[in-house]
């Protein structure tokens, strides 16, 4: 008859705020949002228990934050690289299957470029001894 | 493990004059659908919920027990953790 499940149908709609959130950055949703709560990384900011319960149920969504079937936007995204100026060297999911910032968190947790972009670390030089694999500490 | 990741950056190549942009789902190589989130959404979740709900909310089980365990899994117990994000402590 058609019925559908009401929680993940809930959920479908409600991801496609997720998903519009990160493409249409010139929409009137994506402003506001950013005006309220900033930015970081190329994601917006959470903002803490007093942002409005809408956009915490959106953020719940996107990051997952203590529910089985949270996080599945952030699971499902990644970027396709283009000229890289847009894209983050460890916090986006751009080569292989999630972040690098996940896949050698002991790598991501001494570097000192973690808000690097790809195209900046590119630039700094990722071969043999490249100024990119600049540390905190001697490795 | 530096030289790890750099073998993942081997191929990468960066091109100028095209933007980075966002992908949903790698496998199928689409944009965002209602209809195509729904069924992954029915797909994947099924199996796992009803297995522990079955478990959790049977018969023989006293309820303060399966009270527990559904908090558990659902990180609602009181745990040192969880008061403080709700600033109790």
């Amino acid at each position: 008859m058609g019925a559908r499940k009401l929680k993940e149908f809930n959920l479908a709609l409600l991801g496609k705020w997720c998903w519009r959130l990160l493409v249409d950055r010139e929409g009137f949703w994506y402003r506001v949002l950013v005006a309220r709560y900033g930015d970081k990384a190329g994601w917006l900011e959470v903002g803490g228990r007093s942002a409005s319960s809408w956009w915490r149920e959106i953020a719940k969504i996107r990051e997952g934050v203590g529910e089985l079937d949270g996080g599945w936007v952030a699971e499902r995204v990644s970027k396709v690289l283009g000229d890289g100026t847009n894209t983050y060297f460890w916090l986006d999911k751009w080569v292989g299957d999630v972040p690098l910032c996940r896949r050698f968190a002991r790598l991501f947790d001494l570097s000192i470029n973690k808000y690097s972009t790809v195209a900046e670390m590119c630039q700094l030089g990722w071969e043999v001894g490249g100024e990119a694999w600049s540390w905190r500490r001697r490795l | 493990m530096v030289d790890e990741c750099r073998i993942l950056l081997t191929n990468v190549v960066v091109q100028s004059n095209v933007s980075d942009r966002w992908q949903w789902d790698s496998n199928i190589h689409d944009d965002y659908t209602v209809r195509g989130a729904y069924q992954a959404l029915t797909y994947m979740d099924a199996p796992a919920c009803d297995a522990t709900e079955n478990l959790i909310w049977h018969k023989q089980v006293p309820f303060k027990v399966s009270i527990v365990a559904w908090r558990l899994l659902k990180d609602r117990l009181p745990t040192k953790v969880n008061l403080q994000n709700r600033g109790v402590i």
